[in-house]
């Protein structure tokens, strides 16, 4: 069926041709359902328009002409994130990087790599491994999610225990800002004076302005790496041991614990080795030189005896390690066999507060009649209760979403925080004020604004906005409920 | 001056306050940027050194600004835990002023600076508002990391009352070694050798002295097996070289930090552009007294440079993406061109400090505010 253009959508849509190319924006209703949602699927909300520009100086155009026009610019990556970052809460004009996925440079000495926002995270470390380098921010989503998300996320992953997440990563930054102007940000001179813009435009979510092109650092490949296994018959000794091994001062390369139902259903679906009763597992991953490797191995292997862990298991070979791993990164799908919807949890609590915590998500999960699945990167405290239901049962979405908060809260009265690594978005803005007063939010919005004064940069996000945000939303819902009607 | 005791009494004081404040650690760094406005008002911040939450099993600690770095790393030394920065003056210097300044020291090269150490900090703007950013935990995004905005910013965005830091296990090892060098070039080809992977020192530092004597000081921490095997092969690497005491590195970390007699310059190069910048570098040692470089970061210190033209020196380079900055002396002009995003940092300073109480004409920002 033909469909027809609104008249105020027409002329935005022409101007957006121009500067790109018509075949690069989207506007029929078939070809923006794809941009509704992100990796929660809880939050979803239709572009009016979808532009996948090819570079710098397209993104810069596309602002200006659609920030003219009154529209909210989202710039979006993979998609694969998971607190709506990249759903277009006020509509707007969706900016979508994948025909921007080149890595420009790699300076194998300095060890940094400049890439363009769209290129998958998996894919530079691919691109290095002849120079024994990697990206070392690796989010369970790397195969599909891209740096410039990554960094607007401040993503994380298994292995930031020890290397740090991706702010720790990222040396400079061209940004498209709500003005259409461009901004360089590059560390790479070290000190340079000036306030660090960088600091808080890596984690901005895109509210700050659109990045276009990223300096990263690349990390040399680990002479060698050991992963371990470790089966526990109860939850508080495998907490316990987590607790244990920071405490003793070994920073394992990453720490993950899968636990409860969870382990049998990653075990079903991908057949990693996990045994089917135990309670709780560790996945222990070491790397460094091999003095390093024996050091650490001797210390994990005492404290696993210390707490009773029933085996200790070392990945034999390249496969075996894999296989493990895929246990971990696979998990989140595997858990579908228990129920068809999740809403994942991402809080963090001080590591000596662990077993306390994860208790509590027992007694939640009893309390709200819902499933609660822990599988959490537990050597820097985070947390992730994936909480399982199925949305045809009366009454579950409530109850999910108060199981939520409590543990939500619970993080919070122990000293820690509501997001780890997936970021705030639409799905956490509201409950931003359990851990920030209004005058800590007042510094926040007042930093915004200095990058756009107008609020036309990724919109509804991050931080409580009241009555401003609600009056973007209105206006441009009946722009888009009178496009929705001339379109079908 | 002002001397609170609690945050809450230095919001107090900032709020009330009318004209410019100068706040004030151990005045170690005073000497960094534009004299202080002559009528300033000091706030001593060293009362404020209370350690509010320090949880050895968590490897995280929140203090006070005022507590001094020395006795910060006193505090974490008996759970065999420290603070990976070696900043000048640590020993004295306050963590508020030694973030506040920017400042850190060569085990950069393996640990990072401070900025990847900082969890989250309490600050106080210009109109009294008790600010709280990030957390202490480990691993946190809940909004913006407006913390890492203070760091460098010479208290011009906001005094720094309260710090969460990570911490790391103190290495069971630590050792050092000191390579006389033939010159800069042979000191930095070296210095790259003793990196390469997997090897990795914890610190490495180049050190020119007045008689131009070039040496390169390296350090090694962490598994004693480890830290002996890349001690072995840096041995081969040189003919010549020293066993180096790790507290000999004290002096040259805990030299004054210039003054107002001497020109001590700052210059950043992105490491990849180091190499090409060496023939420079090394016409510059006995001109401009000692040099100091840290040869993987790109970070330079002439520590007596009043003979250097600044001018020519910012123009060669320029094709580096090089800057210079005159930290002491006097000089027209010492921050340079004024760095990239400037309307946004100045519109920040605006936001946050709105009758520019804050450090007035300080900083790289103070044409704003003088």
């Amino acid at each position: 069926m033909p469909q027809t253009i609104a008249p105020e959508f027409a002329t935005l849509i022409a101007d957006l041709g121009r500067a790109i190319g018509p075949k690069y924006v989207l506007w029929r209703v078939e070809e923006l359902m794809m941009y509704e949602f992100d990796g929660s699927a809880l939050d979803l909300a239709r572009p009016d328009i979808v532009v996948v520009p090819a570079s710098t100086a397209e993104i810069a155009a596309v602002v200006k002409i659609a920030a003219a026009a009154g529209f909210p610019i989202v710039p979006r990556g993979g998609g694969t994130g998971l607190s709506g970052g990249s759903v277009p809460a006020a509509g707007g004009v969706v900016v979508a990087t994948s025909r921007m996925q080149k890595v420009l440079h790699v300076d194998p000495v300095a060890r940094t790599a400049i890439v363009q926002p769209g290129l998958i995270n998996t894919e530079l470390s691919e691109y290095t491994l002849p120079w024994n380098l990697h990206f070392a921010p690796d989010p369970s989503s790397q195969k599909a999610s891209t740096i410039g998300g990554n960094s607007a996320e401040n993503a994380g992953g298994p292995h930031c225990l020890k290397y740090g997440i991706t702010t720790n990563h990222v040396l400079a930054a061209t940004m498209v800002l709500a003005d259409g102007s461009i901004l360089h940000i590059d560390t790479t001179a070290p000190d340079r004076p000036g306030y660090d813009l960088l600091g808080v435009i890596v984690g901005s979510e895109g509210t700050l302005g659109m990045v276009t092109e990223i300096t990263v650092r690349l990390t040399p490949n680990p002479e060698g790496v050991k992963t371990f296994l470790a089966i526990f018959d109860d939850l508080d000794s495998a907490s316990d041991t987590v607790s244990a091994i920071i405490a003793q001062g070994v920073i394992p390369a990453a720490l993950e614990m899968l636990e409860g139902q969870g382990i049998a259903l990653v075990e079903q679906s991908v057949h990693a080795g996990y045994p089917l009763d135990a309670q709780a597992v560790l996945l222990i991953e070491i790397d460094g030189t091999d003095e390093e490797i024996e050091d650490q191995t001797a210390r994990i292997e005492y404290i696993c005896s210390h707490f009773e862990a029933r085996e200790l298991r070392a990945a034999k070979d390249e496969e075996q390690r894999k296989k493990l791993w895929a246990g971990r990164k696979g998990a989140l799908a595997a858990c579908a066999r228990l129920a068809p919807h999740y809403h994942i949890q991402d809080g963090v609590v001080p590591r000596s507060r662990l077993t306390e915590v994860l208790q509590l998500t027992r007694e939640v999960a009893k309390r709200q009649r819902v499933h609660i699945v822990n599988i959490f990167h537990a050597g820097d405290g985070n947390l992730h209760p994936l909480i399982l239901f199925d949305i045809r049962e009366p009454g579950i979405i409530d109850r999910a979403i108060a199981a939520s908060e409590e543990i939500m809260r619970e993080c919070i009265r122990v000293g820690g925080s509501i997001s780890g690594e997936h970021g705030i978005g639409i799905e956490k803005r509201d409950y931003m004020s359990l851990l920030f007063n209004e005058d800590d939010l007042w510094a926040m919005r007042q930093m915004r604004a200095c990058f756009d004064a107008v609020g036309v940069m990724n919109p509804c996000k991050l931080i409580p906005t009241g009555a401003s945000c609600g009056d973007i939303k209105h206006a441009r819902g009946a722009a888009k409920a009178l496009a929705a009607g001339a379109w079908i | 001056m002002y001397r609170p005791s609690t945050i809450q009494e230095l919001a107090n004081q900032i709020r009330d306050h009318r004209g410019p404040l100068l706040p004030l650690g151990s005045g170690s760094h005073q000497v960094l940027g534009n004299p202080a406005v002559v009528d300033s008002t000091i706030i001593d911040t060293t009362k404020l050194s209370v350690v509010s939450d320090y949880i050895p099993s968590d490897l995280t600690i929140t203090v006070g600004a005022g507590i001094t770095l020395g006795a910060l790393q006193e505090l974490l030394k008996p759970n065999n835990q420290w603070l990976p920065w070696d900043a000048p003056q640590h020993h004295s210097a306050t963590i508020g002023g030694l973030l506040a300044a920017g400042l850190s020291g060569p085990l950069r090269h393996s640990a990072g600076t401070p900025r990847d150490w900082v969890l989250g900090m309490h600050t106080v703007s210009g109109d009294g508002r008790i600010l709280k950013s990030g957390g202490k935990v480990v691993k946190n995004v809940a909004g913006y990391d407006v913390h890492k905005l203070h760091i460098g910013a010479l208290g011009t965005l906001g005094v720094i009352a309260e710090v969460s830091f990570k911490i790391a296990p103190l290495p069971n090892a630590d050792q050092s070694l000191a390579f006389v060098c033939r010159d800069l070039l042979h000191a930095y080809t070296l210095a790259y050798q003793l990196r390469e992977r997997p090897f990795n020192p914890a610190a490495l530092l180049i050190h020119a002295d007045t008689n131009r004597v070039v040496t390169l000081l390296a350090r090694w921490t962490g598994v004693a097996a480890m830290v002996a095997r890349q001690v072995a092969h840096a041995r081969q690497q040189a003919a010549t070289y020293d066993d180096y005491e790790t507290r000999a590195w004290e002096p040259l970390l805990n030299a004054p930090f210039g003054n107002s007699q001497h020109t001590q310059l700052r210059i950043g190069i992105p490491p990849q552009h180091v190499a090409a910048v060496i023939p420079l570098l090394q016409s510059l040692i006995g001109e401009a007294g000692a040099l100091h470089l840290l040869p993987t970061v790109g970070l330079v210190r002439l520590l007596d440079a009043t003979a250097v033209d600044v001018v020519a020196l910012r123009a060669k380079l320029l094709p580096y993406t090089g800057y210079v900055v005159v930290e002491s002396g006097n000089h027209p002009n010492r921050w340079g061109p004024a760095p990239e995003g400037f309307a946004i940092m100045e519109q920040l300073k605006r936001s946050w400090d709105p009758d520019h109480k804050l450090n007035p004409g300080r900083s790289f920002i103070a044409r704003l505010t003088s």
